[in-house]
């Protein structure tokens, strides 16, 4: 069974490349050249680690958008 | 949520929250009684407005959702730099480039290139320096008599400073930076330092020059600039300190935000920001591991089957019950409504850390020291914020949280804590941050499993 994609979206404007969406997902975000996190892929399956790694964003940068709306 | 213009009549204005009776023997009470202040106005409700003469008018909230509209709000109507300016003696201490920087528009750009210096590899290369100083600073340890560990923990935290921060290993320049450490600690506990900063509180945020400041400061940014210069002109190492990544970094540095000057300014920020903090975290943990003997039994175990998880937890519940600085402020530069409050340009936005660490709907038995509720999870930024939060969250809060399990775990391998059933020690502040009333004063043994110290 396989759950709904969702598209993960980093707001460069309030990253501030913590890392801490690394530090609880290291297979979903990267820090890119511009010091900026970013997602490893663009669309993915909700799962707890990608909730947990939205909740604890520092600066709240990391935002889900449905792809079917 | 967050933010938007303040078109809305509906938010709350800042004259209809609760005060206390007394807004200025309630602004006393939070540096001087810290523990008394906390369980009296939060009992005011998670809101509450402090208006005293020659302070802005400020909003005091333990709400999460406040904390969180205030760590996203985007549009810099809420500014840290300008809170610092106004109550706190950074500018005279960092000096105006950092504090215009802190300010500034591009604090986001050089805040992202310096943040590899605060994690990850970086980290990992401090290790061997702070693992060094950790032993030879347990070694040190006064045992079987009691000590105000405080006052080693603040050794320690220098010790990292010199070697890991500013990696100085030259003897005279070793020296040079002792003697200007010393004096900028004599400086910032002076006299001259209180009555500048009694000056600034009345005269909203203006600081009297500092003469002698200002020398120890140079004396100081000398020590960085000889020491860039005698690694420009060495042959190539492979030097891992802080001051090695930020020229590394500042060679890769496009946009020529990390000059020399900048680099020196970072390094001065670390030794402020950096030693005394992690002093006080450090005398907090041992202080409650000696009141709390089955944590440390379990911690001990734990450290001895090689796992860190522990450590951790036991880390962040004592920044959860004892943070070192238990608030954080935001000036409001221009009329905004956050989470629904009406904040007024010119007023001020207070985090009560303390009160939100200490929310029963947060956390169970709040009150309590128990490593096991952050056990298998991270802490939520909204309700654990030691270090601050949103864009302006501590940039060495990694490297903090790194030293401070190195720190301790080097002295467990060695030491143990003599159990202390007297009451825990009050929260006493010193200058902003909250330290053991007694200095964490505990008796220090060689584990039972080690050789006795010759």
């Amino acid at each position: 069974m396989s759950r709904a994609l969702v598209h993960v979206v980093v707001d460069p404007q309030l990253c501030m490349g913590s890392g801490t969406c690394l530090a609880v997902a290291p297979d979903l975000f990267e820090i890119g050249a511009a010091g900026i996190s970013e997602p490893r892929a663009a669309a993915v399956e909700q799962n707890d680690t990608l909730t947990m790694a939205i909740n604890r964003c520092p600066t709240g940068a990391i935002q889900l958008v449905d792809p079917s709306r | 949520m967050s933010t938007a213009l303040p078109t809305t009549s509906q938010a709350t204005s800042l004259r209809s929250l609760p005060r206390p009776r007394s807004s200025v023997a309630a602004w006393a009470k939070l540096f001087f009684a810290p523990e008394a202040a906390r369980q009296e106005l939060t009992g005011l409700g998670e809101r509450f407005v402090l208006d005293a003469p020659l302070l802005p008018p400020m909003l005091w909230t333990s709400s999460p959702d406040d904390v969180k509209a205030v760590f996203q709000e985007k549009t810099r109507a809420l500014s840290f730099g300008t809170a610092l300016r106004r109550l706190a003696p950074h500018e005279i201490v960092f000096g105006d480039r950092i504090m215009t920087w802190w300010a500034s528009d591009n604090h986001t750009e050089v805040r992202r290139a310096v943040t590899p210096a605060f994690m990850g590899n970086a980290l990992q290369g401090y290790r061997p320096a702070m693992e060094e100083v950790a032993r030879r600073m347990t070694g040190e340890l006064p045992i079987g008599r009691p000590i105000r560990f405080h006052s080693y923990a603040r050794t320690m935290a220098r010790e990292v400073i010199m070697s890991v921060v500013f990696g100085v290993t030259e003897p005279r320049r070793r020296a040079q930076l002792s003697a200007a450490m010393d004096e900028l600690d004599r400086l910032i506990g002076s006299r001259g330092m209180a009555l500048r900063y009694a000056a600034a509180m009345a005269s909203q945020g203006r600081w009297l020059p500092f003469p002698a400041l200002d020398r120890v400061l140079a004396d100081l940014d000398r020590v960085t600039h000889d020491e860039i210069a005698a690694r420009r002109s060495g042959p190539e190492s492979e030097r891992s300190d802080c001051l090695a990544v930020f020229l590394r970094i500042q060679e890769k540095d496009q946009h020529a935000l990390m000059d020399d000057e900048m680099i020196a300014g970072f390094q001065r920020l670390l030794l402020v920001a950096g030693n005394d903090t992690t002093a006080a975290t450090l005398s907090w943990l041992i202080e409650r591991l000696a009141r709390h003997p089955q944590v440390l039994a379990r911690l001990e175990e734990s450290l001895a089957a090689g796992d860190d998880t522990y450590l951790d937890a036991v880390i962040t519940e004592t920044l959860r019950l004892r943070p070192t600085v238990p608030f954080t402020a935001r000036m409001v530069n221009r009329d905004v409504v956050v989470n629904n409050i009406f904040l007024p340009q010119g007023s001020m936005v207070w985090l009560y850390i303390n009160g939100i660490h200490r929310r029963a709907d947060l956390y169970d038995a709040p009150d309590e020291f128990r490593p096991e509720r952050f056990l298998g999870t991270t802490p939520d930024p909204y309700h654990w914020l030691p270090f601050g939060g949103g864009i302006n969250r501590c940039l060495g809060a990694a490297m903090s949280q790194f030293e401070m399990r190195v720190l301790l775990r080097t002295i467990l391998q060695e030491l143990t804590v003599v159990p202390d059933t007297s009451p825990g020690e009050a929260q006493q502040a010193q200058t902003v941050l909250l330290l053991p009333k007694k200095r964490a004063t505990v008796t220090l043994q060689p584990r039972a499993d080690r050789q006795v110290r010759s």
